[in-house]
């Protein structure tokens, strides 16, 4: 899994590329806890990502729980077999997705 | 002067342009073996046009033929550096020697030619490491090279020192610093064109700084100021013994001319007296001669003149008792009234000096006087030619210098400015009154080295020697010297560095290296480094220091693999195992097969009351000890809900409230449950971002029920869930599984999919449940191959038979 992070103002694009599974989730989690601080918008970029498991959505909760209380939060280009995941989980109604 | 620096500049600066050009050309591409060579032919013929091109200077042609080799060999390969070298330093020897393109210095500047372009290859692969060298280091081995090239220059003509020493005052500092800063130029544009440049005079922290940068940075200072004070010292030496030198020839050559001037002035006293004695014999003789005849009427002017060239004199007259002359032959008048001085009273005859070279007597005749008046001169010149007589011209001060005898009105009566009035004369007496032998004074216009010295007739002898001519061996050897001295300090500062690097800093870096392997998870690692006791001890410390920590790890390992084995075991026990009922209007099994570690998945079957049963199949987020705790969490909370009568949502929704109650962890479990009526197959389900579960209906196929979702369980606080009904008939079967299943992967990372799986369990339709879950179990793992399971794989089945019992499939 590749991490491509953007900062843009207060506005932060991660780009993840690959599987965020087990192994891969908590790299994702440590990047994700020490840049969001003053981030008001977080963008997260799905294009290139194959695979999300359980632990990769226990990252994306987290991101958006911190990101409700400071801002928002959006996940972008979502490939059709993780919007999939998304739908089975039910993470479609707690997530902003476009 | 400003010419040669404009011209330089100009040509240097094409050198520059012309390396960044070739740099910016060929640095993307792969330096293959033409390309070096045809670099080296581009460079070496840039030095055959600097040879062609050189700029006079002082009548010397200076250039910066050195720089093409160099840089050829240190910013590209060190191939291109020794062919540019050939090629400029043979075309200067062919030139220099056929076509008489500075002749002079052929040798020299071809062997240092060729030399540039091996010295930049050598510097390149050993001291540089294939690197460019910063602008600090091109300087130097660009300045370095061209001292050396002096250098050769001054030891290829050592029986002509003088115009070997001309050439390299001429054209030292010019080509040392064109070719130096040439270099440097060159080498801080490329840094900076490759984003490499570092300012030399940022203050960096000292964890910045190599030890081998900070060893060097030492080195340079202490050698350096041990060779600029033994040169200084040298430097002082010189000058005291040239000085003591200059002063033990100006007091030589001023004894000996004042030993000379004393005996020349003592043959002058000689020949005066003996001139006197002449005279006065003559005169007497002539006054004898004119009482023979009897009266001094009878005597005229050419009787005179008769004993006038007789006797060699200057002058023969004949004055009255009252002083008037009588007669005179040759005479000079203004004697007349000095000898009438002298000859009246009792005194019968006398002789006396007019001048240096005039003496004149007189003697009594009758009523009269004769007065005779001598040259001496013809004696003196007579004297001189016989090289007896006033030499003081043979003598020489060094080859510059000279000397002056000055009467005391400043007169020069000998010497270099014989006949002349010398204002020196002023300075000498002032300096002789301070009673200062030597001084250094500009005297004719020249800066020179001056003695002093009162001869005993009065007179001044200045002798003097020019300062250039006092210092020029001085300034010979100092200038050997520190040429000499820059090259032996370049190759001890070159040889100390190389070795500091292959004994010190190489090796910190094998321990380096061998240390990131070690923090990089390679325990297996073996720092072995022996070169010095130093650094075997720290190899042996390290590799105890990891033995040591891999017998911690492995305990600490083995501690946790003994605890995970009984979270699992545990985990495994929470699960229930009895699939056979004393029933027979239903069938059910399951699988928990977990993935290497712990994990969440887990599945749950229970009777809430004589009629219903509760089935569960639940995922939790994550893997390892936390998840099997929350799954224990979970579990135990859904079968209480579900137990105590609960309606499925109503079981979820406070599931979910419990479960995020204090989960800071931000644990989340999907799950899915359902309450299935065993009397009529009607079944209520809630799905919490579970997967679909598979029904298939008596002799349909198994399908996908899109069943409506929610947010797994533990995810957000009073999340409500949606409640459906399906009704089972006899025959029907369902079929849930978590994501290990669908998602296993194979060796391509190819997934199982949905449809491999819908495809299987169509294929085993036919058994029953209990054989239907382990052979899709096993068509996973056909398919995953020898990809590792990295999900646990956990299926529940349950095949509906309704009232009437199971009828044999």
């Amino acid at each position: 899994m590749t991490i491509n992070k953007q900062k843009n103002g207060s506005t932060l694009t991660i780009a993840v590329q690959g599987r965020l599974d087990t192994t891969t989730a908590p790299d994702l989690e440590k990047e994700i806890k020490t840049s969001l601080d003053g981030v008001t918008e977080l963008i997260m970029d799905f294009e290139k990502l194959d695979y999300i498991s359980s632990a990769g959505l226990r990252v994306l909760l987290s991101a958006q729980k911190v990101m409700s209380k400071q801002g928002s939060m959006k996940v972008v280009h979502v490939s059709e077999l993780v919007m999939e995941v998304f739908e089975v989980t039910g993470f479609t109604d707690i997530l902003t997705i476009e | 002067m400003v010419s040669m620096i404009l011209k330089m500049s100009g040509m240097t600066v094409l050198y520059t342009l012309l390396t960044v050009l070739l740099y910016k050309r060929t640095s993307d591409k792969p330096m293959t073996a033409p390309r070096k060579i045809i670099i080296g032919i581009i460079f070496g013929f840039c030095s055959v046009l600097s040879t062609h091109f050189g700029v006079d200077f002082n009548h010397m042609m200076v250039n910066v033929r050195d720089i093409g080799p160099l840089a050829a060999g240190l910013f590209f390969h060190p191939l291109s550096g020794i062919i540019a070298g050939l090629i400029g330093g043979i075309e200067r020897y062919i030139a220099g020697t056929y076509w008489g393109v500075g002749s002079y210095t052929t040798i020299a500047c071809s062997v240092s030619t060729c030399l540039a372009g091996i010295v930049a290859a050598l510097t390149h692969i050993y001291i540089f490491k294939r690197k460019k060298p910063n602008g600090i280091y091109a300087f130097f081995i660009g300045a370095v090279m061209e001292v050396f090239h002096m250098y050769a220059v001054l030891i290829t003509h050592r029986d002509d020192m003088e115009m070997a020493f001309y050439v390299v005052r001429t054209c030292a500092i010019p080509m040392i610093t064109f070719t130096g800063v040439g270099m440097a130029v060159t080498s801080v544009v490329l840094q900076i064109l490759c984003g490499e440049w570092k300012s030399p005079f940022r203050r960096r922290k000292s964890e910045e700084v190599p030890v081998s940068r900070r060893f060097e940075a030492w080195l340079f200072i202490v050698t350096a100021s041990v060779l600029v004070i033994n040169w200084g010292f040298a430097f002082l030496l010189q000058t005291q013994s040239a000085r003591q030198s200059a002063r033990y020839t100006l007091t030589d050559v001023s004894q000996d001319i004042a030993q000379n001037y004393e005996s020349i002035q003592r043959t002058q006293e000689g020949i005066s007296n003996l001139a006197e004695t002449l005279v006065l014999n003559n005169t007497r003789a002539i006054a004898g001669a004119i009482d023979h005849i009897g009266s001094v009427d009878e005597v005229n002017e050419s009787t005179l003149e008769y004993w006038r060239s007789l006797y060699g004199l200057e002058s023969v007259s004949l004055i009255s008792q009252e002083g008037a002359q009588l007669v005179s032959a040759g005479e000079s008048p203004r004697y007349m009234g000095l000898l009438g001085g002298l000859v009246v009273g009792d005194v019968d005859y006398q002789s006396a000096r007019l001048s240096a070279s005039r003496v004149v007597a007189g003697a009594r005749c009758r009523d009269a006087i004769v007065q005779c008046v001598m040259d001496t001169d013809d004696i003196s010149q007579a004297l001189n030619q016989s090289g007896r007589y006033d030499n003081l011209s043979r003598f020489h001060v060094g080859s510059g210098g000279g000397f002056d005898i000055v009467s005391p009105v400043g007169y020069s009566i000998g010497g270099d400015h014989r006949g002349q009035i010398l204002d020196e004369w002023k300075v000498a007496t002032k300096r002789l009154n301070a009673a200062e032998t030597f001084f250094t004074e500009e005297i004719f216009k020249v800066k020179s080295f001056c003695r002093v010295e009162r001869l005993q007739d009065g007179a001044l002898l200045l002798t003097h020697l020019p300062e250039k001519e006092v210092y020029a061996n001085r300034d010979m050897q100092a200038y050997e010297t520190a040429l000499a001295d820059i090259l032996l300090f370049a190759v001890i500062y070159l040889l100390i560095s190389v070795l500091v690097q292959q004994i010190v800093v190489d090796n910190l870096q094998r321990v380096n290296k061998s240390l990131d392997k070690i923090t990089g998870g390679d325990l297996n690692e073996v720092v072995n480094v022996r070169t010095a006791s130093e650094f075997a001890s720290l190899s042996d410390d390290i590799n105890q220091t990891v033995s040591v920590l891999k017998g911690y790890i492995s305990a600490a390992e083995k501690r946790i693999e003994q605890e995970l084995e009984f979270a699992r075991s545990i985990q495994d026990a929470a699960l229930p195992k009895h699939f056979k009922y004393p029933r027979d209007d239903f069938e059910i099994f399951a699988i928990m097969d977990p993935a290497k570690e712990v994990g969440g998945d887990f599945y749950d079957f229970f009777f809430v009351d004589n009629d219903h049963m509760g089935l569960v199949i639940a995922d939790v987020s994550g893997k390892g000890i936390p998840a099997a705790l929350f799954m224990m969490r979970a579990k135990t909370t859904l079968r209480n809900l579900a137990e105590s009568g609960r309606a499925p949502s109503e079981i979820l929704f406070r599931a979910n409230n419990t479960l995020c109650d204090g989960n800071d962890a931000e644990m989340f479990v999907t799950a899915w449950i359902g309450i299935i009526d065993l009397n009529n197959g009607e079944m209520r389900c809630a799905n919490a971002g579970h997967e679909y579960p598979m029904i298939m209906r008596a002799g349909g196929e198994y399908a996908l029920f899109k069943d409506k979702h929610g947010l797994a369980l533990g995810a957000m606080e009073g999340m409500r869930f949606t409640e459906y009904e399906m009704k089972l008939d006899p025959g029907d079967r369902l079929f849930v599984y978590t994501d290990g299943v669908p998602e296993a992967i194979n060796v391509d990372e190819q997934q199982y999919g949905t449809d491999r799986l819908t495809e299987k369990l169509n294929a085993l339709r036919g058994v029953s449940m209990t054989e239907t879950l382990p052979a899709v179990r096993a068509d996973v793992a056909d398919f995953a191959g020898s990809a590792e399971q990295f999900d646990d794989i956990t299926m529940l089945g349950f095949a509906y038979y309704g009232t009437e019992g199971r009828q044999a499939p």
